[in-house]
Parts: structure tokens; sequence; C-alpha cells
């Protein structure tokens, strides 16, 4: 049943409708915002990038930070070391990760995006 | 649940639409199927991008590509190249008109760089059509806020805090106009959401009605707390087919979920909407003629006092406001006053939605922060005055609005600086014009369309707007005479004065502002009869420059009344020189662009 009797029903099919919109938002707009970049080429998802994608995804949704975004990039044509993931903060060096999986991604998002969210 | 992992965006609003998107997306649905990665890509819709001029707008999500112009024929190309090897089509990403530069993302394009979407956050990244992804993206929380954490008091405080002013055109304080409402004791108030839009050229409300309903029904249900009612009211324009029909599917779905209807969210606050199809009258619009359409008299405005928040609809309180307006106002409960307060200018905060037209590189819907200038709306967004010619006026407000030029587009957008320079905020039409527009001319057009749309309750504006065009009329036809200007600024003024509501008012300020601004334009209408601007067909003249002329007979050709005939005069290589009989010409302009040496001139 899809009636709405609370706030924890809204909540919970808020949590359950999330995922399918996810991506428009946070790969939205990211004018002055925090951008992570994912290289999604041909080696990119053969090394897993979709993993290192939806990790990245979820990390950072969980965490609830608004100004970080997420984008999938073409290849950086250095198949050794894909999937690439590089953290763009505004007005700064990127940091860059090389042959990312999961954890790796789940570790860089804790590290860089969500203790440092705030960095607008 | 893990996201898909593409997602293809297509613009569904009126403009792609119209220019072929439907085709687009069943092309998609084969090509994927045909590829086998259906279940891959999820395709979605969304209301208008705001760039409707290079639709259909196709964006592949995470990428953010951004394609325009996409045709069904193009879309086997996006999927075998860009969705399965990740290569982006290059032919297909906006290229600019000047710099030929092609942008691969959105946020890179000058048209949307210094923009800044809050009303129009959501349109883009929800399908209007499906209420779930209005909840995926926090929807309806800032209903739940008010209703469980914050008394009707405390929203309405928040509502004033932020500062946010009426989108419509007037600029009343939201918060306050709230506040009278609350204020007066009732058991039946209502909440009226004004989605007339009649200012020609105007789309900013339908898109968001297109692209993101359930923000509207959103607020209207958090105003309604706020004041004490428990009916809402759309009043939309039958004209709307595509928005009409978005918003019945949201308002249907917002019912099904509980979130409109009794008891919502199971507390004792009870709310539902109905939607009323206007007939598309511009006075109709007008908050008190509005009233009456709705309760089935006819549209014709009110004496205010009292104003509707004390007595509206049915003798009750009712709070009217605008699509614009209500579509901020789940943010701004969200988000909190102080976050709105940060957008904009002190006393003008937030962001307005502008439909730029006209003589411009890049037209199409635009949100802009209060406090941004014309000239960079103009020149950063808009890219420039097309063709390269020369600009000479923005005109606001529509046809209540006026001009302005010259060095007051440096003015920053508030609806004081509008007023200041004798224009308007208006709803956010905003049209540019350049050295081939003529004013006396844009005065006619809008005098014309108030003069139609007057409802004729007042003598001054039935009967002053029509011999106001008349004059005009006399203006561009060359039959313009000494005392004309001073007749009517006469008349405009009366009519300002004497008139009952704000179409009367106002229906006279494009005419005052244009011969304020462009004395000189009018005067050479009367005096030399000549239109500067070449616009004016009765006083154009189409010659032949002896000394260009070689006499290749293709002017006279074209001609479709046979009146460029030949002299005696030699030119070229023993060919005749060409005149145009001026009593035989009517001006349809069809030999001016054909001929080899540009021999042909207006003046
Ligand atoms: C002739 C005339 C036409 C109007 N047309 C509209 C309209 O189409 N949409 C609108 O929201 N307000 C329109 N208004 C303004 C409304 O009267 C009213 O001020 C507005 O709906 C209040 O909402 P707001 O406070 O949210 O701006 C018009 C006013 C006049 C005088
Ligand atoms: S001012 Fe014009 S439109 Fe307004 S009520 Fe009078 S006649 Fe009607
Ligand atoms: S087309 Fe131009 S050049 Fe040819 S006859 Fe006409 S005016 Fe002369
Ligand atoms: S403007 Fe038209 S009618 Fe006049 S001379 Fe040219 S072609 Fe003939
Ligand atoms: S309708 Fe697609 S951009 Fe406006």
């Amino acid at each position: 049943m899809r009636k709405i009797n609370s706030r924890e029903d809204l909540m919970a099919l808020n949590a359950q409708y999330r995922d399918h919109v996810l991506m428009r938002l946070l790969s939205y707009d990211s004018l002055n915002r925090t951008e992570v970049t994912v290289t999604v080429g041909e080696c990119g998802m053969t090394n897993g990038a979709k993993d290192t994608l939806t990790a990245l995804f979820n990390e950072v949704n969980n965490a609830k930070v608004d100004d970080v975004s997420v984008i999938a990039v073409d290849c950086a044509d250095d198949c050794g070391n894909e999937p690439i993931v590089k953290v763009i903060f505004p007005g700064k060096e990127p940091l860059v990760f090389n042959n990312v999986d999961s954890a790796k991604a789940k570790e860089i998002a804790k590290e860089h995006l969500i203790k440092k969210g705030g960095v607008a | 649940m893990n996201p898909t992992r593409l997602q293809i965006l297509i613009c569904a609003g009126t403009g792609c639409i119209s220019s072929g998107c439907l085709d687009v997306e069943t092309a998609f649905h084969e090509s994927l199927a045909k590829h086998g990665i259906a279940d891959e890509v999820a395709i979605f819709k969304v209301g208008c991008l705001g760039f409707c001029e290079q639709g259909p707008i196709v964006k592949v999500y995470p990428d953010n590509t951004f394609y325009v112009r996409v045709e069904g024929k193009d879309v086997e190309e996006i999927v075998t190249e860009h969705l399965i090897k990740g290569k982006t089509i290059e032919r297909l990403l906006f290229k600019d008109p000047e710099t030929s530069e092609r942008y691969y993302y959105y946020k890179d394009m000058p048209f949307y760089k210094s923009q800044l979407r809050v009303a129009l956050k959501l349109c883009g990244i929800v399908d209007p059509e499906e209420i779930s992804d209005y909840i995926g993206v926090d929807g309806y929380q800032a209903l739940a806020q008010c209703l469980f954490d914050k008394s009707p008091k405390e929203v309405i405080d928040i509502v004033k805090d932020a500062g946010i002013r009426g989108r419509g055109g007037a600029g009343f304080s939201t918060g306050a106009k709230w506040e009278f409402a609350y204020n007066v004791k009732g058991d039946k108030k209502y909440v009226v959401c004004n989605a007339d839009e009649g200012d020609p050229g105007a789309f900013m409300d339908r898109s968001i009605l297109e692209g993101d309903p359930h923000s509207v029904i959103e607020a209207m249900a958090i105003c309604a707390y706020a004041i004490g009612a428990d009916e809402g009211v759309v009043y939309i324009r039958a004209e709307y087919p595509l928005a009409v029909n978005r918003l019945r599917i949201a308002i249907e779905q917002a019912r099904e979920y509980g979130l409109l209807g009794k008891n919502i969210f199971g507390t004792d606050f009870s709310f539902d909407i109905h939607m009323d199809l206007g007939a598309g009258a511009f006075v109709c619009g007008e908050e008190t003629a509005l009233l009456n359409s709705v309760e089935g008299m006819r549209g014709e405005p009110r004496i205010k006092p009292p104003f509707p928040a004390i007595k509206g609809l049915w003798q009750m309180p009712t709070i009217i406001n605008n699509v614009e307006t209500l579509a901020n106002i789940p943010q701004i409960i969200l988000k909190g006053a102080k976050w709105f307060q940060g957008i904009g200018a002190p006393g003008n905060t937030g962001t307005k939605v502008f439909a730029l037209a006209g003589k411009i590189n890049n037209v199409g819907l635009v949100e802009v922060p209060m406090g941004i200038t014309f000239h960079d709306i103009i020149y950063k967004i808009g890219g420039g005055i097309r063709n390269g010619k020369k600009f000479k006026a923005v005109q606001t407000g529509g046809p209540s609005g006026g001009l302005i030029a010259g060095d007051d587009i440096n003015i920053e957008v508030t609806f004081e600086n509008l007023q200041a320079v004798g224009s308007m905020m208006g709803s956010g039409g905003m049209i540019v014009m350049d050295e081939d527009d003529c004013m006396v001319n844009i005065a006619k057009f809008y005098l014309d369309f108030t003069m139609e749309e007057s409802c004729g309750k007042c003598t001054p504006c039935r009967i002053g707007t029509t011999r106001m065009y008349e004059i005009l009329d006399r203006i561009t036809k060359g039959q313009g005479r000494e005392d004309d200007i001073k007749e009517l600024k006469a008349l405009g003024e009366t009519i300002k004065e004497t008139s009952l509501c704000g179409l009367g008012k106002s229906a006279p300020n494009p005419i005052l502002s244009t011969i304020d601004m462009f004395m000189d334009e009018y005067e050479a209408h009367i005096r030399d009869k000549k239109c500067p601007a070449g616009a004016c067909k009765d006083l154009v003249q189409y010659v032949i420059v002896p000394e260009k002329c070689i006499g290749c007979t293709i002017c006279a050709r074209v001609c479709p009344v046979n009146c460029i005939h030949t002299t005696d005069q030699v030119v070229g290589r023993n060919k005749q020189l060409h005149v145009i009989d001026q009593a035989e010409c009517v001006k349809c302009g069809a030999c001016l662009p054909k001929c080899p040496t540009k021999a042909i001139i207006t003046e």
C-alpha cells in the first residue's frame, strides 16, 4: 500500500525512490561544487568502474552532503590505471587516485568528500 | 537497489515536444531493445530545460552530456557510440553561434553558467508524471516538517524572514500576505494559485507546472496549513494543455499517496486542490478578476480594498500566489530563511525567472539571482545581440512595463530599480530589441494588446487605450501631427490615474516609456515622416542607388507588381539603370535581398 500515513512512511519512500533520481541530482549543476569524476571508458568498465561509481554514489548520498557531484567521464587513455577517480575542489589542484575499486572508493569518499564535504 | 548504469533524459516541455522529442523517445526505446541494453538504461522525461530553441534536448547521465537538436535518426549513433562505447558525439553538442566552440557540459555553457536555479531547480531532474521522483528528491518533506515541527505562525515567520516577494508582478511580501489571512478569524479559507500567465511571450509558470508540478502542490498545502485553509484552486489557462494534464496527473498521484485529502500524514490537517480552467483573458490574471472568474462571474476586477487576503473567494480569506512564488516555498522551508536571504540582493532576495526573447543569440527560460545586471543577462547568458547588430533596448514587464536602454542596462534587477527607470518586473517577459526595432511600433504592439484585453468596465481604460492606439497607428503611417505627443502623454496620465485595475493603470507605460527615451524617433515619424529603424512599412522607401546598379534585371523579375522599370541611362556593360516607381511599390521587400550588388536600399 502506497498511502502515506506518517512522516516515517514518507521517509521510507524517500529512501526507496532516492536511488533512481540520485544520479541526476548529483551530477546536476556542478558549478561551485566539489566534483568527483570516475573514468568509465572500456577499460574502466572492465575493471569495475560501475561498482566504483555506485560506491561513490551511495557514500555521498548516505552522508547527505549537498555540494558534491559524482560524474562519469570518458576514458583517460591510461588503461593500466583505470578506473581513475579524480576529486576536484573548486579552484584547487585535483587529487587523483588510480585503480579505484569500490572499497577504495568508499575510503576516498570518507576521507576527502564527507569529512571535508563542506568545501564549497 | 543500485541505480541503473545510465539514464537518458529527454526534455518533454512544450518546446521540445513541438520539435519532435517524442519521436526521439520512441527511437531510444527501439534502439535500446535492439542492442539488448534496455534494462541497463533508464529513460525519463522532464519539463522544459529553458533552451527550447535548440530542442529536442537529450542529456546522458551520469556523464551529464548535453545534446541539442537531437532527431530520431541520431539515436542509433548515441546508443552505439555513447551508451555502449562511451564516446561523446561531438556534432550533437551545443555550438556557440559566436565562437563556434562546442560544449560538453551544461554547466560550462554560457547560457547556463550565470544562472541560478531555485524555482526551476527540479525542472529537468524529476519526471513530472512520477511522484516517486519528487519524493526521492525530498519532496513533501517540507510539508511534513511544517505539520510536525512548526506552528502555522512559525511557518509564516520563515517565509517572512526569507523575504520572498510575489513573482506575479507586484512584488508584495509573501509572508506578510499570508499573515493577513492567518489573522482573519474564519472556518473557511482558500489558497489560490495564479497560473493565468497572460503576458505575451512569457512561459515560466507554464514550464514550472510542466516540469515540477509537485513543488507547487506542496507549497499550496504549506500555505493552507499556515493560514488555516482546507481548499485550494489552481487557476490555469486552458491553452496550456500539457501543463493542465501534468498538473492533473500530479494532483491525482498526490491524492493516491495521501498527500492531498483528509488527514494528511495521519494528522488532522486536510487539504485538497482542484483546477479551474481559464479562458485566457489577460485581465483574469488580475487577482480579483480571477476570483470573479472562479465564482462563475465575468472576469472583471473588483474594487480593492477589501483585499483577497481578507475577503476573497466567496468572500472568504484567500491567498493568491503566483506559480513561481509558490515553487520557491518548499525549499525555503527545507533550507531555511537564512539560505534564501543569501541569494539575490538585500530587500530583493532569491531569484527571478525570465523568458528571454528577441534579438539575442540565446533565447529561452533563464533563472537568475536578483541583483544581476541586465548587461549580464543580455551579454553573458543571452550571448549578446544577434548578427552583430547594435543593442537598443530591453522591454520588461510585458504590456504593463517599459523599456530599459542605454546605461540603464547596468542597473541591478530589483523591483525598485525597474520602477525607478520607468519599467517594472512584471511576470518576467524580457524582450531584447536591436537597431532594427522601431520604438513607436513596439509601443503600438503593446497597446494593441491591452486595448484588446481591456475588460471595458472603466471608460478611461476602454476608450482611452483605443484613442492612444489610433494616434500611434497614425504616426506609424506617416500621418502624425505636431501635438500628438502631448495628447498621448495627457491620455496616458489620465488612464493611469483613473483606471480601476492594474491593466489600465499600467497600459500607458510602454508608450510613456518610449516617448521618454526615444523622443527623437517619435519626432522623425511625425516631422520627417521617416522611420529611423526602417520598420514602419508605410514610411519605408525602397530605392535603387544608381551608382551601384548594373542593370541585371533581377529585381524587376521578382517584383510582384512590376513597378521596377528601366531607364535610358546606361550602366554596366550596355545595360539599363533600373528605378522603382514609388507610387506603385507595395513595399513587399522581395527585391532587396536579390540584388547582386546590394544596390537596393531602404530609407
Ligand atoms: C492585468 C493584470 C494581469 C495579471 N496577470 C497575472 C498573471 O498572469 N499571473 C500572476 O501570477 N499574476 C498576475 N497579476 C498579478 C496578480 O494580480 C497578483 O498580484 C498575483 O497573482 C499575486 O501573487 P504573488 O504575490 O505571488 O505575485 C496580474 C495583474 C494584473 C493587473
Ligand atoms: S482598468 Fe481596464 S481592465 Fe481594469 S477594470 Fe478597468 S476597464 Fe477593466
Ligand atoms: S537587381 Fe540590382 S543591379 Fe540588378 S537591376 Fe536591380 S537594382 Fe540594378
Ligand atoms: S519592394 Fe516589392 S513592390 Fe517594391 S519594388 Fe521591391 S519588389 Fe517591387
Ligand atoms: S521544452 Fe525542451 S528546452 Fe524548453
